[in-house]
């Protein structure tokens, strides 16, 4: 299968590559597998609390070229961004930026699922957090 | 000193022979007669061609030169076979016993007598991707009309038994075809001690043209078989249209070829294959073979590496030419049935990546694809999420399982 010279840049040069320590408090880790393809991706954010700013990414992914750079890809794209814009990008622009074949779409999808699920496991632990705060001083 | 990029999937094809392009070309050009128009000196010389062509490609297999019907291809010599035994039985709804491994090409046609009211047995392969031949005795019922099992497989390199195989079937009276597409030319495979009845051939896989290749049909077996192609009654009239003849030329070349140097690379090629698997399994873990290492062919090396998928392997190795069983790395949506029919999971079947030597390969071309997969595969398993999840809790006992020995 052709792909595009984004996929080919990010695929052979893939940028945020690793893990930051899932457990710490400003960290959101999400971790997404492709239904009936079994590709795996797994991006992690590091949220500055005050402004929301997204101030570190880092992703995994396993599967096809095309999977490994739409994660790379959106690692790419979410740095520096606020939760509010981060949560903006949706698979089709993905798709779009990448120039992803029609059949290499669920990458796309797989992708902007591991930013969702990111945030999501971000904000439960940062309104857990407030939640406990809340506790405290009653 | 190795010359990029590196060829080893010679399952898919090999290189045409320089001295096969030669024997070739006259051919082409100004031997151009018609081998059926034996009438004039054009045509006899085409003719004379043919037959001697025929006969350095019966000798190859220890069969009679009549016994040669020439075709486009392996493909169309398994149609040949599988149709044309099927519509030359009286039975019906007659019954076609199978392999779940054999190619598309075995396996499709038999899909398609399927639906014209055919019974067709798929048999299972073992975790070796050998059949069994108990289970073979038992599937061949009165309706019974072929035994298709091919002597070497395409991806996974495993030679079925097939002298053992051809004698269940004559027991019982059943035809026996072998598709020995990826045998002929590369192993010895002689067609009176394996005593198959039809077998398919492949010019291109060894070293010939593409676009020629040939169906065994063993004398007696003549009789119990129609014609796919008509039109003219060509090659005992089994099939028919203008042979082509600078490609039957260049079969027959690649045939006397491989008689004369098949049997002195074997030794050579498997030790380059040997040195190829001890090279992974020496500097990775996580390699798995698929299949039987022993009942193999000497030029077959199929491995999964844990943890990767064999699309992104075959991308980043741009300068190394193999192929994958990744769903990715195809046409379908499905990674490779052959791996999954050894009871491979799914992720293990994407992970499968197939080398294919050939007489042309040399030890430092072995050696610069060890180092190159070593790299990809190491740099592919950094970034792969699974081989993090696996050091973080330990080995996962099912991915192990997956992981372990034959």
């Amino acid at each position: 299968m052709v792909q595009s010279s984004q996929v080919n840049d990010y695929f052979r040069h893939p940028r945020h590559v690793g893990s930051i320590p899932a457990d710490a408090a400003d960290v959101g880790t999400g971790r997404v597998e492709s239904p009936g393809h079994g590709d795996v991706a797994r991006l992690q954010v590091r949220v500055e609390e005050a402004t929301g700013v997204i101030q570190e990414a880092r992703f995994k992914a396993y599967g096809c070229s095309f999977a490994i750079a739409s994660a790379s890809f959106v690692a790419d794209q979410v740095m520096g961004r606020t939760l509010v814009s981060a949560l903006t990008i949706t698979a089709d622009e993905i798709g779009e930026k990448l120039s992803l074949p029609a059949t290499k779409q669920y990458c796309a999808q797989l992708a902007y699922d591991a930013i969702r699920a990111a945030i999501a496991d971000y904000e439960t632990k940062r309104d857990a957090k407030a939640h406990l705060t809340t506790e405290d001083e009653r | 000193m190795v010359t990029l990029p590196i060829y080893m999937d010679s399952h898919a094809t090999t290189r045409l022979d320089p001295r096969v392009l030669d024997a070739m070309l006259p051919y082409l050009s100004e031997h151009f007669g018609n081998p059926a128009s034996r009438t004039h000196a054009f045509g006899r010389k085409a003719a004379a061609a043919v037959d001697a062509a025929r006969c350095e490609v019966a000798a190859l297999i220890g069969a009679r030169s009549a016994e040669i019907v020439f075709t486009s291809g392996a493909t169309e010599s398994n149609n040949l076979a599988i149709k044309g035994i099927v519509a030359a039985s009286d039975l019906r709804p007659c019954h076609v016993v199978t392999v779940i491994t054999e190619h598309r090409a075995v396996l499709d046609p038999c899909r398609q007598l399927e639906s014209n009211g055919c019974d067709v047995t798929r048999l299972p392969v073992g975790p070796d991707g050998l059949i069994d031949l108990d289970e073979l005795a038992r599937a061949i019922t009165p309706r019974t009309v072929l035994v298709s099992v091919m002597v070497a497989n395409n991806e996974i390199g495993v030679c079925q038994p097939i002298a053992a195989i051809a004698e269940v079937a004559a027991a019982r009276g059943v035809m026996f075809h072998t598709d020995a597409a990826q045998a002929v030319g590369r192993v010895p495979v002689d067609v009176d001690r394996l005593r198959v009845d039809l077998a398919s051939i492949s010019a291109h896989k060894m070293h010939g043209p593409k676009g020629v290749g040939a169906l065994y049909v063993r004398r007696q077996a003549q009789a119990r078989l129609t014609s796919i192609i008509d039109g003219g009654g060509h090659e005992h009239g089994l099939r028919s249209g203008t042979l082509n003849v600078p490609g039957i030329v260049g079969f027959g070349k690649a045939a006397a070829l491989a008689s004369a140097e098949t049997n002195g690379a074997l030794s050579r090629i498997a030790s380059l294959r040997d040195r190829l698997w001890a090279g992974f399994q020496t500097r990775l873990t996580g390699v798995h073979l698929n299949g039987s290492f022993k009942h193999r062919v000497p030029h077959n090396l199929n491995v999964s590496f844990a943890h990767i998928d064999g699309q992104a392997l075959l991308t980043a190795l741009d300068d190394v030419a193999v192929s994958s069983g990744s769903a990715c790395a195809s046409a379908t949506d499905e990674p490779s049935y052959v791996v999954q029919a050894l009871g491979a999971s799914k992720q293990r079947a994407r992970a499968s990546v197939r080398f294919g030597l050939d007489r042309e390969t040399t030890e430092a071309e072995v050696d610069y694809v060890i180092d190159k997969v070593v790299r990809v595969v190491t740099r592919l398993r950094d970034l792969s999420p699974l081989s993090d999840e696996l050091s973080e809790v330990g080995r996962d006992p099912v991915v192990e399982k997956q992981l372990g020995g034959r």
